[in-house]
């Protein structure tokens, strides 16, 4: 899926965060922003995942705008075509794990059926197969993280956007997050991912810096 | 979305099961209550419209071992006589309009008839009587004019008549009327022609003290039923009374006073109720409006994920109406047995009219309840539901973990 940005203009209260932003990713690719903390990543993010309205700006999908989307269009395009990878793992404490997986499936009518052996597959490739019963105050942090990527997997979407996914990561779970990632470009996915971790953003097709909320491209080094 | 609801009701289990019990004492105390107003009332008016006696009569003697509301309706059938001849004094009284005497026979039970428990056998006369013949039910046949021997009509309580041969005390009777339910002790009587049910009395065993103190049976009658031309009941009622030995019952007097007996019992349990209701309903609120506030993290990730507003709507109501759901099927349940609790404790403190709802009246009253619950309920979630809808999905990216 292409996604395509512009003039994304954004402040809380009187605080400019983002101002003019524009951006482009073709389908089929991936763009790593970076920046330093507080300077507008994950405000950026919740705009063009369609999760927070900018005060001005616009954000297409292959070529249709989401000013022209309802409501439930754009839910519907968050569930299904968006996998959103959080900064923290943001699992709902009173769910198995497996049922945490499960979760973007419940509001799809007709995807609930194939999704529970969907999960448990994602589960078993993230080395989880043994956790799947398991309420998220009974697992590790690292866990957690790749229960929140199994989620964002779930219904395969085409663009998955993740908010430093691999943040606080041990190096081995962080490897395995942005292998995951990375693999899906690979079979056609795209992917926006913010980070402050170099090496991350070096595997993504493009690096854009976040400053002043404006949003510009790294000249590659 | 429906396992997303169940996991959230069984997540929540002390707050759910405090819900629900208020939803299901709300829902039996408003069903029970309600089920007994319409007995109790229905009672009293069937008893008004048939068109009783105005004045019931009784021998002086058995006024202490009964009160008068018992024997308004029921004749409250005791072993009490007195001559025959005050029921001609009466009829002779200016004022009085009808007449009717009633003989109260011995209680009957399996051992020797064909009816079910006790029974109690009562004797009056067809040709005269106006107090019993309304109450012949429509398929139950029609009263004849004069009751033959062997001929009997009975209670709507009394059992056990289906069978090939019935009998009463050893002789084969016809049943030839069943009587509707009239909520009192006349339910559970079996009526005979009044000179016979004297001839039984005459023979039975035990009885002999009886005949000794008041003289033979034939002259004797338990109780005269009298109405009253229109004017003044007060005074006729005076003037029965002077005969003397007598005992003289108003019957308005003791509809009044079983109605304002009841009246008072039905504000309380009303209170009660409505209190209970409201306390469920309250509690329903408080549930609903922490829930959208304590989960707007949970909610507002599942926005994130891809659930519109109206799926984060339903994921409440859903919620809310499965609680006042369930609730209120055991509710219903559980408002059958309170009233069955109710109308025995309220029936061992005197006879009063009763009769039990038809099935139809039944339903009508649990799809009432159900409605009023189910409007109460949807108006204590629409805040929450309003809250609900302002979740921000946005917030799902903010730091905290959801707990
Ligand atoms: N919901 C909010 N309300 C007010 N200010 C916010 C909100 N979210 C973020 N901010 C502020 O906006 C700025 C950018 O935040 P954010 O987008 O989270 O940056 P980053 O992800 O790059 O750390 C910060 O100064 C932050 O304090
Ligand atoms: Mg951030």
């Amino acid at each position: 899926m292409s996604l395509d940005a512009f003039g994304i203009t954004h402040s809380y209260d009187d605080d400019p965060v983002l101002a003019d932003v524009q951006l482009s990713l073709a389908a089929e690719s991936s763009v790593a922003i970076m920046g330093s903390s507080g300077c507008g990543k994950t405000t950026l993010l919740s705009v063009l995942g369609l999760l927070l309205a900018p005060r001005a700006g616009t954000v297409a999908f292959d070529g249709r705008s989401s000013s022209t989307m309802d409501e439930p269009e754009r839910a519907r395009l968050r569930g299904e075509r968006i996998g959103f990878v959080f900064q923290t793992a943001q699992l709902v404490g009173s769910l198995r794990a497996w049922e945490n997986v499960v979760v973007p499936a419940r509001f799809r009518a007709g995807k609930a059926a194939g999704a529970a052996a969907r999960a448990r597959d994602l589960l078993d490739g993230f080395g989880l197969s043994d956790y799947a019963e398991h309420f998220p105050h009974q697992l590790s942090l690292g866990q957690r993280r790749r229960i929140a990527l199994a989620r964002a997997l779930l219904l395969d979407p085409a663009l998955v956007i993740a908010d430093e996914p691999t943040d606080d990561l041990d190096a081995d779970n962080a490897r395995f997050v942005a292998d995951t990632l990375f693999a899906r470009t690979q079979e056609g996915g795209s992917l926006i991912v913010a980070t402050h971790d170099r090496v991350l953003a070096e595997r993504a097709d493009a690096i854009l810096m976040l400053e002043d909320g404006h949003l510009d491209p790294v000249s590659d080094t | 979305m429906w396992s997303l609801i169940r996991q959230s009701i069984a997540m929540r289990k002390v707050q759910s099961a405090s819900v629900l019990v208020g939803v299901v004492l709300g829902v039996a105390s408003l069903f029970a209550l309600f089920l007994l107003y319409q007995g109790v009332f229905s009672g009293i008016a069937t008893s008004i419209s048939r068109d009783g006696a105005d004045l019931l009569v009784i021998p002086s003697d058995a006024e202490s071992s009964v009160s008068d509301d018992d024997l308004l309706f029921t004749g409250a059938p005791v072993t009490m006589y007195f001559s025959s001849s005050v029921a001609d004094q009466i009829a002779g009284i200016d004022g009085v309009e009808r007449v009717t005497g009633q003989f109260y026979g011995q209680t009957l039970d399996a051992s020797c008839c064909s009816s079910i428990g006790a029974v109690r056998l009562v004797g009056y006369d067809a040709s005269i009587d106006w107090v019993i013949r309304p109450w012949a039910t429509m398929d139950g046949g029609e009263i004849p004019s004069q009751l033959v021997e062997g001929e009997v009509i009975i209670g709507s309580n009394v059992k056990g008549f289906g069978v090939d041969d019935p009998k009463v005390l050893g002789n084969p009777v016809t049943v030839v009327a069943v009587l509707a339910p009239t909520g009192t002790d006349l339910d559970d009587c079996i009526l005979m022609d009044i000179d016979q049910v004297r001839a039984i009395s005459a023979a039975t065993d035990g009885y002999g003290h009886y005949w000794e103190k008041y003289g033979d049976p034939t002259g004797l009658l338990s109780a005269v039923l009298v109405s009253v031309d229109d004017g003044d009941q007060d005074a006729v009622a005076a003037k029965i009374e002077a005969l003397g030995g007598v005992h003289v019952i108003k019957s308005a007097e003791a509809v009044k006073e079983v109605q304002g007996q009841m009246r008072v019992v039905f504000q309380v349990m009303l209170g009660a109720g409505v209190l209970l209701a409201v306390a469920s309903l309250a509690k329903l609120f408080a549930r609903f409006f922490s829930m959208a506030w304590d989960r707007r993290r949970e909610l507002a990730l599942y926005r994130a994920v891809g659930a519109s507003r109206r799926d984060i709507s339903r994921l409440i109501a859903g919620e809310a109406a499965v609680l006042v759901g369930a609730g209120s099927a055991v509710g219903l349940v559980l408002g059958v047995g309170l009233y069955r609790l109710m109308l025995g404790l309220l029936t061992t403190q005197g006879g009063f009219p009763f009769i039990a709802c038809a099935p139809l009246v039944v339903a009508g009253g649990a799809v009432i309840i159900i409605v009023i619950f189910a409007i109460a309920g949807a108006l204590a979630v629409a805040a929450p539901l309003r809250q609900a809808g302002r979740i921000d999905p946005a917030s799902a990216l903010q730091q905290v973990d959801i707990d």
